[in-house]
C-alpha cells in the first residue's frame, strides 16, 4: 500500500498551490523580505542612531529619576495611557523611554537625552506586520497572508509525490527549468518546520484581533480586554485622580533581591499619574520561548502578583511563546542569523515560484513578458526600494516620509515594468541599480 | 551536563540528517538507514524537550535545517552544468491560453470564499474550539487560546479544503457544511 496521494489529488494540489502562491506572492514574497531583515530590528536602531547613549545596565534610582522628568515634560498634556521604559539589553544598551505621544533616550543617570530617532527601523517593522496600513487592517491582511503560507506548505508537500525520492537532489546549474524547480522544492521540504513556525505564528498574531473580537462578542459582552486578561493578565481599575509618579525604584530593587534569575528587560506603567496606576516589570527568563513573566506591583512599588505566563496554565506559556518563535529573538546572534538565513530562503521560495509558473508558460509557447516584468520589479525592486529609504533616512534625516517613498517607489517601478516590458535589460538595470544602492548603505552611514 | 544534553540533541540532529543522506545516496534508497535517520531526528528532539522545553525543541530543529541547507549547498556545487532532466510542463490553468475566457467573475467569487467567507467561518469554529475545551475542564486562559490557535488552523484546512474542489457548487456545500458548525458553536457560546 502506498502512502502517496493519487494522481488527480497531486494535479489538483499542484494548482491549488499555483493559484494561492500566485494571487499572494508578491504581498507574500514582500513580507518575507521585510520579516528577514526585521530579525536585526534592535541592531538597526544602534545603526540609525548612533549618538543616544548606551550602557550595559542603569541603577532603579536613575530610572525612577528618568521616569519623573518624562512624566514632568508632558504636564499640561493629556495624561498618557501607557509609559514604557526599554531597559538595556545586550543587543540594544540603551535606556528608552517611550509615551502616547514621544520616545527619548535617556543617559545612565536618569537625565533625558534627547529624542529617540528611529524611523527606518520602525517603517521596516510596520511595513512587514501591516503593508503600512491602518493598524488593524494591516495587521489582519497580513496574518491572513500567514494562512495562505501554511496552505501553500499543505498543497506543496501533497502536490509533492517525489518528496523522499527527490530529497537531496539539487540540479542547481540546469538552466530548463528543472534547477529552479528543484531550488523551490529542496528549500520548501528542508525549511518547513521553520516555515510551519513563522507562518502559524505570525498568522496567529496578525488575525487575533478578529479571532479576539468574535470570542468578545458571544462570551464577554464585546469586552476585547476580556479575552486576553486570562493569558496575560488584567488592566488595572481605572481613577483619573491624579497622583505622584509611582515608584518604580521600588518595584526594581525587589526584582533584584527576589528574582535575580529574571532579566528585567521593560517597565510598564498602566495610567501613570492617576490614582489607578500599576507597575508591570517584565522579567525575560533564559532558555524559554516565553518573551517573559509579568511582575505586577503597585504604585507603591509593593509586589502584588504574577501573570502566570513562565508557570502558569499550558495555554499562558503558549501564547507567551508565540512571538518569540515568529521573532527569533530566543537564543540571541547565533539564533538570528539562523533566522535571517532561513528567512532570505523562505524569501528565495516565494520569488521562484512565479519564476517556475512563467518558465512553464514559456516552454507551451506562451510569452509573458510584461508579467515576467512585473514580477521582476517586485523581486527586485523591493530591497532596492528598502535600500533607498535607508539611505534617504541617513541623508535628510527622521521626517522623510519613508514608507510613501517606498510605495510611490514601487508603484513607479512595476508602471516601468508595465510600458518597458518588451525592452530587455530591465532585470539587468534592477539589480545594478540594487547592488549599487546596498554600496550606498555603508557610505551613507559614514558621511551622516 | 545539562548543557551537554542540548549539545547531544543538537549533534544528534545534524548526524540524523546526514544519515538519511547517507540512506538516499544508496542505488536504492536504505528502509533501515531510513529509519535510523528519521528515529535520530525524534530522539534529537526529545532529549532537547527534556533539557528545555519547546526553547531546546527549536533549537535543536535550527541545527537539523542548518545541516540539511549544508548537504544541499555540497549538491548544489557538484550539480553537472549540461541539461539532464525533462522538466515539467504542467498546466496550473491560472490564466487562459489561446481564446480561453478570463472567466474574471468566477474567480473573484473564488477568491471572496477564501479571503472573507471562510476567515469568517473559521472564527465561528474558533469560538466552538472555546466552548468544547471549557466543557472538558480546562482553564480560561486555555480555552482562550485554544481560540485563537484554532481560527487560522480552520482557515488554512477550509482554504485547502475548497480550492481542492473544482466547481462552485461542491464549494458551497462545504462552506455551508462548515457554517452550520461554526454557527451553531456560536449559538450554543451566546445562550450557555
Amino acid at each position: 500500500m502506498s502512502l502517496a496521494p493519487e494522481n488527480t489529488t497531486v494535479k489538483r494540489a499542484l494548482s491549488v498551490h499555483a493559484a494561492i502562491g500566485l494571487v499572494a506572492g508578491a504581498l507574500l514574497y514582500l513580507v518575507s523580505l521585510t520579516g528577514a531583515i526585521a530579525v536585526f530590528y534592535q541592531e538597526w536602531q544602534r545603526i540609525e542612531q548612533r549618538d543616544a547613549p548606551e550602557m550595559s545596565a542603569i541603577e532603579p534610582a536613575a530610572v525612577q529619576r528618568a521616569v519623573e522628568a518624562v512624566m514632568a515634560s508632558e504636564k499640561g498634556k493629556p495624561l498618557t495611557t501607557h509609559l514604557y521604559v526599554h531597559l538595556p539589553v545586550e543587543p540594544l544598551p540603551r535606556t528608552t523611554i517611550t509615551t502616547d505621544t514621544q520616545a527619548v533616550h535617556v543617559d545612565r543617570s536618569g537625565r533625558i537625552a534627547g529624542p529617540e530617532e528611529i524611523a527606518w527601523s520602525d517603517y521596516l517593522v510596520q511595513l512587514h506586520y501591516t503593508l503600512n496600513l491602518p493598524a488593524v487592517v494591516g495587521l489582519t491582511i497580513v496574518g491572513g497572508l500567514g494562512v495562505m503560507m501554511l496552505a501553500l506548505a499543505l498543497s506543496g508537500v501533497v502536490a509533492h509525490p517525489r518528496i523522499f525520492r527527490d530529497a537531496f537532489r539539487l540540479r542547481a546549474r540546469d538552466r530548463g527549468g528543472v534547477g529552479l524547480a528543484d531550488w523551490h522544492n529542496r528549500l520548501s521540504v528542508w525549511t518547513l518546520p521553520f516555515t510551519l513556525a513563522i507562518a502559524f505564528t505570525g498568522a496567529l498574531i496578525g488575525v487575533a484581533y478578529v479571532t479576539a473580537f468574535g470570542v468578545a462578542s458571544t462570551s464577554y459582552g464585546g469586552d476585547l480586554e476580556a479575552v486576553y486578561a486570562p493569558i496575560f493578565g488584567a488592566e488595572g481599575k481605572p481613577d483619573k485622580t491624579p497622583a505622584p509618579a509611582p515608584n518604580v525604584a521600588a518595584a526594581l530593587d525587589y526584582m533584584r533581591a527576589h528574582h535575580k534569575d529574571a532579566d528585567v528587560t521593560y517597565v510598564t506603567l498602566h495610567d501613570p499619574g492617576t490614582a489607578g496606576q500599576h507597575i508591570q516589570i517584565l522579567g525575560e527568563h533564559k532558555r524559554r520561548l516565553i518573551f517573559g513573566e509579568y511582575y505586577t506591583f503597585d504604585a507603591s512599588g509593593r509586589f502584588h502578583e504574577i501573570a502566570g505566563l513562565a508557570n502558569g496554565t499550558l495555554g499562558q506559556q503558549a501564547a507567551a511563546s508565540n512571538y518569540r518563535l515568529h521573532f527569533g529573538n530566543f537564543g540571541g546572534l547565533p539564533v538570528k542569523a539562523a533566522y535571517f538565513i532561513l528567512g532570505l530562503v523562505l524569501t528565495g521560495i516565494c520569488a521562484t515560484g512565479t519564476y517556475i509558473w512563467l518558465g512553464k508558460r514559456e516552454r507551451r509557447g506562451i510569452e509573458e513578458p510584461r508579467l515576467r516584468a512585473l514580477w521582476d520589479a517586485v523581486v527586485w525592486g523591493s530591497p532596492l526600494m528598502l535600500a533607498v529609504t535607508f539611505v534617504l533616512r541617513q541623508a535628510s534625516g527622521n521626517d522623510t516620509p519613508l514608507a510613501s517613498v517606498f510605495w510611490i517607489g514601487m508603484a513607479a517601478l512595476l508602471g516601468a515594468a508595465w510600458f518597458a516590458a518588451k525592452r530587455r535589460g530591465l532585470e539587468r538595470a534592477l539589480k545594478s541599480a540594487l547592488l549599487v544602492s546596498l554600496v550606498a548603505m555603508p557610505l551613507a552611514i559614514w558621511l551622516a | 551536563m545539562a548543557d551537554m544534553l542540548l549539545a547531544g540533541a543538537a549533534a544528534a540532529s545534524i548526524v540524523a540528517i546526514g544519515v538519511l543522506r547517507l540512506a538516499w545516496s544508496r542505488p536504492r534508497r536504505s528502509t533501515a538507514l531510513n529509519n535510523v535517520g528519521w528515529a535520530m531526528l525524534l530522539a534529537a528532539s526529545i532529549i532537547a524537550g527534556v533539557h528545555s522545553g519547546a526553547w531546546g525543541i527549536s533549537i535543536a530543529a535550527i541545527f537539523a535545517m542548518a545541516a540539511a541547507l549544508l548537504w544541499l549547498a555540497h549538491a548544489a556545487l557538484l550539480s553537472p552544468s549540461s541539461p539532464g532532466a525533462k522538466v515539467s510542463n504542467r498546466r496550473v490553468r491560472m490564466l487562459p491560453e489561446g481564446s480561453e475566457p478570463l472567466q474574471l467573475g468566477r474567480r473573484l467569487v473564488t477568491f471572496l470564499m477564501i479571503a472573507v467567507a471562510a476567515a469568517l467561518i473559521s472564527t465561528a469554529v474558533a469560538i466552538g474550539v472555546r466552548a468544547l475545551v471549557l466543557l472538558v475542564g480546562a482553564a480560561e486562559a486555555d480555552a482562550n487560546v485554544a481560540a485563537l490557535a484554532a481560527m487560522p488552523l480552520a482557515w488554512t484546512v477550509l482554504s485547502y479544503v475548497l480550492l481542492m474542489k473544482e466547481a462552485h457548487a461542491a464549494q458551497g456545500r462545504v462552506l455551508l457544511t462548515w457554517a452550520v458548525a461554526g454557527g451553531a458553536a456560536c449559538i450554543l457560546e451566546l445562550i450557555a
